[in-house]
């Protein structure tokens, strides 16, 4: 079978070994610039990043304490009735009765 | 072609390593010729395509997650550019451009007489046979290479090369013959 091969080495791009090795060298380099991101662009993405956590961390300082005391008398009734017992209050027939009506659908 | 070899130079590739990329650019190079050429049929823009191919392709190695099947979605790139240049541009047929090359036109005038004799001779052929007879012949890859690469049976592989052969030997037959009427 391989008697019967026919001769392309005029075709071959490897008959010139240095132009070769020239192709190879052209296409490895044209890859590993393409891989390694700019240096302009890796700072913006470093400090992107950077700027997101800060950003997230105040967004998450400013709106805690508001989380946690807005939350507690609107979702669980019953320590809004304790708190009203504990500290003698007497609510408004409105807040009374919105209240009972969260224990009773309860 | 698809082996162990393959698959740990792509591993390697994709973690960064720059001799298993420039290992793999020798590796494929020539065969990603050979199907670019079997379509463009112009020896320059056939290099010119392999080179761009293969640098595109090693650039999204990522999305290559079967690494055994490197070769056939390689092979498949280049078809793809080779048919949307074809379609975009209109080429010089069977031209070859000495200065482009930086080659000496005298020293070369011979091989470059043979180049064109055979590019001539690869336009008798279909797509496909000109696909299997370059991988075969010009790059040395077995039938199963073949038939798992452009996805065809091997047994077709094995008629179409027989094929393109004897259509190749005739082509350059009458081509000799030719010449020697002329002279």
């Amino acid at each position: 079978m391989s008697s019967d091969r026919l001769d392309f080495s005029p075709l071959d791009p490897k008959r010139d070994p240095e132009r070769f090795e020239r192709m190879v060298r052209k296409v490895t380099s044209g890859v590993q610039s393409a891989s390694a991101p700019a240096p302009v662009l890796l700072d913006f993405w470093r400090w992107g990043r950077l700027g997101l956590v800060a950003a997230a961390l105040l967004a998450l300082g400013a709106w805690l304490p508001n989380l946690t005391i807005g939350q507690l008398p609107a979702t669980d009734t019953v320590a809004l009735v304790s708190s009203w017992a504990q500290s003698g209050e007497v609510p408004a027939n409105v807040d009374l009765i919105q209240t009972l009506g969260a224990l009773d659908e309860q | 072609m698809a082996d162990k070899l393959d698959r740990v130079l792509i591993a390697r590739a994709k973690r960064g390593d720059v001799r298993s990329l420039e290992a793999l650019v020798r590796r494929y190079l020539r065969p990603a010729f050979a199907v670019a050429l079997a379509l463009l049929r112009n020896v320059a823009d056939a290099e010119d395509l392999a080179q761009e191919a293969l640098m595109v392709a090693l650039q999204r190695l990522e999305q290559c997650r079967d690494p055994d099947r490197f070769a056939p979605w390689l092979l498949t790139s280049v078809r793809h550019r080779a048919i949307n240049q074809l379609h975009q541009r209109s080429f010089r047929v069977g031209v070859i451009d000495g200065e482009r090359r930086g080659e000496n036109i005298e020293a070369s005038a011979a091989r470059i007489d043979l180049r064109e004799r055979l590019t001539a001779a690869l336009e008798e052929l279909t797509e496909v046979q000109r696909e299997v007879v370059l991988l075969h012949d010009l790059e040395g890859w077995t039938h199963p290479e073949i038939a798992d690469a452009i996805e065809i049976s091997e047994v077709a592989s094995r008629q179409t090369l027989f094929v393109a052969r004897q259509r190749l030997r005739r082509a350059l037959a009458d081509e000799s013959q030719e010449e020697a009427r002329h002279e």
